[in-house]
């Protein structure tokens, strides 16, 4: 993980730290204030609704009292039809009064009675039409009341319900919401949304008419939310007049009732937004400001680290070549041989220390990756590594994949860290020992595994085997620089590097890498 | 901070502002059936194009008249006038108005054309009376082939029984550009397709219908004053003695209130005098809820001298005098000085049968103030209110107004907001 991912975690850590608690709880609290705005929305409408159903009503039974009194006043005097004539320009909003005598029934009568009803209003019973439109699309209502002083005789009004539907037009609550009333069978009668009138005229059903015929029945059945007329969702609250069948809903747009909660929404989000931003904007710059402290540190450490290595290991180096410095200094022939030995492993040691810090010094992340048959690469490295074996008494091996194994590798930096591995194997086996390289497959991976019978890594030390300046081999030849560059080539390959090891059973080391289909 | 302020200034100001439609079309409900435009269309949608289509030799304006064809009129005599003629004014075809076109329009009023002249007319008058109300009826048209051209703003082009389009004869940026009238068989017809978005308006309700508009959204109703007024005659046979002290007793404000279907009246109603004894009197009206209300109300207001109410027998307004003493009809008032048409002794429309010399002589003379007079002192009849003119248009029609003669005089002005 790079310096720019750690601080990316960092800044993702702090960032959910600070914002996520403030989510949850803001998110219950609108939810809550939510479902209240909900619930007293709908209480408001139904509450309107109720009041204006309680006013028609009122208006209803007034216009019923004034007709009884006209009744009661005129409907018995012998010049009935000229007072009741008056009345009607009095009380414009009895409209057309008529008077019924025992005799035939006046050829102008209500419209919406028949004469069975007009009968029983003259025998004493108070009748009254559905509301109908009149000839002119007003809206009206027939009702006779009888004459109580003279039997046989009845007064009936055409009551003009124009302030029905100036009422219900005047109804609005919050910017949008309105009202609109329906009759006993679900008819449309007034309405305060201007999209929907044409069915009073047509008397066209509108899409709320089941939600009516159930508030006529139970006011409190009857939907609460459902998509208005203009398609958005509205709330609604209902009220029903029992002694008429009428019902009156009061439906507002639900985006507007629940504005309230929708803002705090809004608000819960900006900030929500804003304390994310500023979390991330610190936490980039304490990330930044803290992970540039730590590398600093880190670059002094590695350093340390370096520095004791190599005054350890070159000191040794030292030692031995001071040594063979004063045997060549007493000048006997007999020294000649120790001396040469002495100076051909230490070069060989020396270059082998400037082999590793030139591959900690090259650049893998740009490897150049070609198809590579991992069998005949484990062929090709381990007649590299023969010769170095031989020396040393250890027998190579290689056993080949069953089907072939085929992946995208850089072959020289492949081969480098293969042949760390080889070497390591080798001298960690005993003279007349083996070492197998195997190829194998891993399902999507393929591997080459470099198995040796040594003495083993003790299980402690294996989980950093894999960190610079760890070599398990303090001979002061290594300078613990190998593993370390291993595992970097084969990350950089998109694969990585394991090892197993049971102490005095030997090693496994196992370079995986991504499968390839052989090429054509 | 104020640079960042700069960026949004600057893109408000960029911002271009929403244009009026160029080609906006304007689709009036008209209860009727579709007949043919001409300059004497009385009813029906070719009544209302004939505003739009044709122009009248001299029309009202307020404190007094104007001319689109008349530089200049005067009176040589009782009955002989002098008409000076414009120049430059041309039919909807591009054809140039000439004196015979005026001199037809003229004719077509009963007016007689004495001598036709380049520079103008000379014509007299059938009776002695003004000649600008015969003037302001009279419609400047030339027939082409079947159908009728006019000077007006806009041209019949299309004719059918589905509608009547006229189009603006030169299109005028931010005005309505075509209008179609679309015929309705029933009024209840055309407020539905008004309420369902079908049609732009309709030009002229029943005031009781406009209740149902109240509030739509995109719809603005239109009020105005018709050139009618309810008038209650007093039948000649009454004394002028007679006439003159009911006069003060008509209870006007109660009448109009009764039209309005309104209760009345405030404490602010005018005083109202006691009629004189005498017989109850018998109160006529036109078969029409209206004016049943009307002489209702007129009844209850003269209180013992109110007598029988019975509707007309039939629309024949020319019987009424025998049966009746009072009448709550309907008469036009628009333009000034047309109520002579009803006063003066044998006019056309003069059915009271009414017969005043003072006034016909003032008539003859031209003294408004005489005329006036001899009405005062031998009154015909008492005007009550003028009818209400009710119609519902568009609401991005910003000016709209109906007009108080031809109902859609001002159309043309019209303009249409984005």
């Amino acid at each position: 993980m790079n310096r720019a991912q750690v601080a990316a975690r960092l800044v993702v850590l702090v960032a959910l730290a600070g914002v996520v608690p403030l989510l949850g709880i803001g998110s219950v609290a609108v939810e809550t204030l939510r479902r209240r705005s909900e619930a007293a929305a709908r209480e408001t409408l139904s509450l309107v609704a109720r009041q204006a159903a309680a006013r028609i009503g009122g208006y209803l039974a007034a216009q019923r009292e004034a007709l009884r009194a006209v009744a009661t006043a005129a409907g018995g005097a012998d010049d009935a039809e000229l007072r009741l004539e008056d009345v009607a320009i009095d009380a414009p909003s009895l409209g057309r009064l008529t008077l019924l005598d025992p005799g035939p029934l006046p050829a102008q009568r209500p419209a919406a009675l028949d004469a069975q009803a007009l009968d029983r209003a003259r025998s004493g019973v108070e009748v009254t039409s559905e509301i109908y439109l009149d000839e002119g699309s007003a809206p009206a209502l027939d009702l006779c009341v009888p004459v109580r002083s003279r039997p046989g005789r009845a007064v009936c009004a055409q009551l003009d319900l124009f302030e029905l539907w100036r009422f219900v037009q005047r109804i609005k609550v919050g910017e949008s919401g309105y009202a609109l009333a329906f009759d006993r069978s679900g008819g449309l009668i007034a309405s305060g949304a201007g999209a929907l009138r044409a069915a009073i005229l047509t008397g066209e059903p509108v899409p709320e008419r089941d939600a009516a015929l159930q508030a006529s029945a139970d006011p409190g059945a009857a939907p609460t939310r459902y998509p208005g007329p203009l398609g958005e969702e509205v709330l609604a609250g209902w009220a029903a007049l029992p002694e008429r069948g009428w019902t009156v809903v009061v439906e507002q747009p639900a985006a507007e009732a629940l504005r309230a909660a929708r803002t705090a929404q809004l608000v819960l989000a900006a900030v929500s937004l804003l304390a994310l931003g500023l979390s991330v904007l610190v936490g980039v710059r304490q990330s930044r400001r803290v992970l540039a402290d730590l590398e600093v540190e880190e670059r002094w450490r590695t350093a340390g680290r370096i520095a004791a290595g190599i005054t350890h290991d070159l000191g040794h180096r030292v030692a031995i070549l001071q040594q063979t410095a004063g045997m060549a200094e007493t000048g006997e022939a007999g020294y000649l041989p120790r001396i040469a030995d002495n100076l051909r492993s230490e070069v060989a040691t020396l270059r082998k220390f400037v082999a590793d810090f030139a591959d900690l010094s090259r650049d893998v992340r740009s490897v150049e990756r070609l198809p590579l048959d991992l069998d005949a690469f484990a062929e090709s490295v381990r007649r590299t590594a023969e010769p170095h074996a031989e020396k040393l008494g250890v027998r190579l091996a290689v056993q080949h994949s069953a089907s072939g194994a085929w992946v995208m590798a850089d072959r020289y930096l492949l081969e480098r860290a293969t042949l760390n591995l080889l070497s390591n194997a080798i001298e960690a086996s005993v003279r007349g020992g083996e070492v197998r390289v195997e190829v194998e497959t891993h399902g999507a991976e393929v591997g080459l595994a470099i198995v040796d019978r040594g003495a083993g890594i003790p299980a402690e030390r294996l989980p950093r085997i894999f960190d610079a300046f760890a070599s398990t081999k303090r001979t002061g030849a290594h300078v613990g620089l190998g593993l370390p560059n291993v595992k970097r080539i084969v990350e950089a390959h998109g694969g990585r590097v394991t090892a197993e090891s049971r102490s005095g059973a030997g090693c496994t080391f196992r370079i995986l890498l991504e499968h390839l289909e052989k090429p054509v | 901070m104020r640079w960042l302020l700069l960026p949004l200034l600057g893109a408000a100001l960029g911002c271009p502002k929403p244009a009026p439609p160029a080609d906006f079309t304007l689709r009036l409900g008209v209860i009727g059936e579709v007949g043919p435009v001409a300059p004497d269309a009385q009813s029906g949608a070719a009544a209302l194009a004939t505003d739009l289509v044709f122009e009248s030799v001299i029309r009202p304006v307020p404190g007094g008249w104007d001319s689109r064809f008349l530089r200049r009129w005067e009176r040589l005599g009782p009955r002989r006038w002098r008409l000076e003629l414009k120049e430059g004014v041309r039919f909807s075809d591009g054809s140039v108005v000439g004196p015979g076109d005026v001199a037809e329009a003229v004719r077509r009023r009963a007016v007689r054309v004495v001598s036709t002249a380049a520079a103008g007319l000379e014509v007299e008058t059938p009776a002695a009376s003004p000649l600008e109300t015969q003037l302001a009826l009279a419609i400047v048209a030339k027939q082409v082939g079947e159908r009728w051209v006019g000077t007006g703003p806009f041209s019949v082009t299309g004719q059918a029984p589905g509608g009547l389009v006229l189009t603006r004869v030169e299109a005028v940026p931010g005005r309505i550009h075509r209008v179609e009238l679309i015929p309705c068989a029933t009024g209840r017809e055309a407020l539905v397709r008004l309420l369902r978005g079908e049609l732009g308006g309709i030009p002229s309700l029943d005031p009781a219908n406009a209740e149902l508009l109240d509030g739509v959204p995109k719809l603005r109703i239109l009020r105005g004053n018709a050139p009618h007024a309810i008038a209650i005659m007093l039948n000649p046979r009454l004394s002028a003695a007679e006439r003159r002290a009911l006069v003060p007793a008509v209870p006007v404000a109660e009448i109009a209130a009764a039209i309005r279907r309104e209760p009345c009246c405030g404490e602010g109603s005018p005083p109202r005098l006691v009629p004189p004894p005498g017989v109850p009197l018998r109160i006529g009206y036109p078969r029409s809820l209206v004016f049943r209300r009307a002489a209702l109300a007129l009844r209850q207001g003269l209180g013992a001298r109110g007598g029988d109410v019975r509707p007309l027998g039939t629309y024949d307004l020319a019987g009424w005098s025998k049966d009746f003493d009072l009448l709550a009809t309907s008469i036009l008032v628009r333009p000034p000085g047309i109520v002579a048409n009803y006063l003066r002794t044998g006019a056309d429309w003069n059915f009271t049968g009414y017969s005043n010399a003072v006034y016909d002589a003032a008539l003859a003379s031209g003294d408004e103030a005489a005329a006036s007079e001899a009405l005062a002192e031998d009154p015909p009849m008492v005007i009550v209110a003028r009818r209400e003119r009710v119609g519902a248009v568009d609401a991005r029609l910003a000016n709209a107004r109906l007009g108080d003669w031809g109902i859609l005089e001002t159309l043309p002005e019209w303009e249409v907001s984005p």
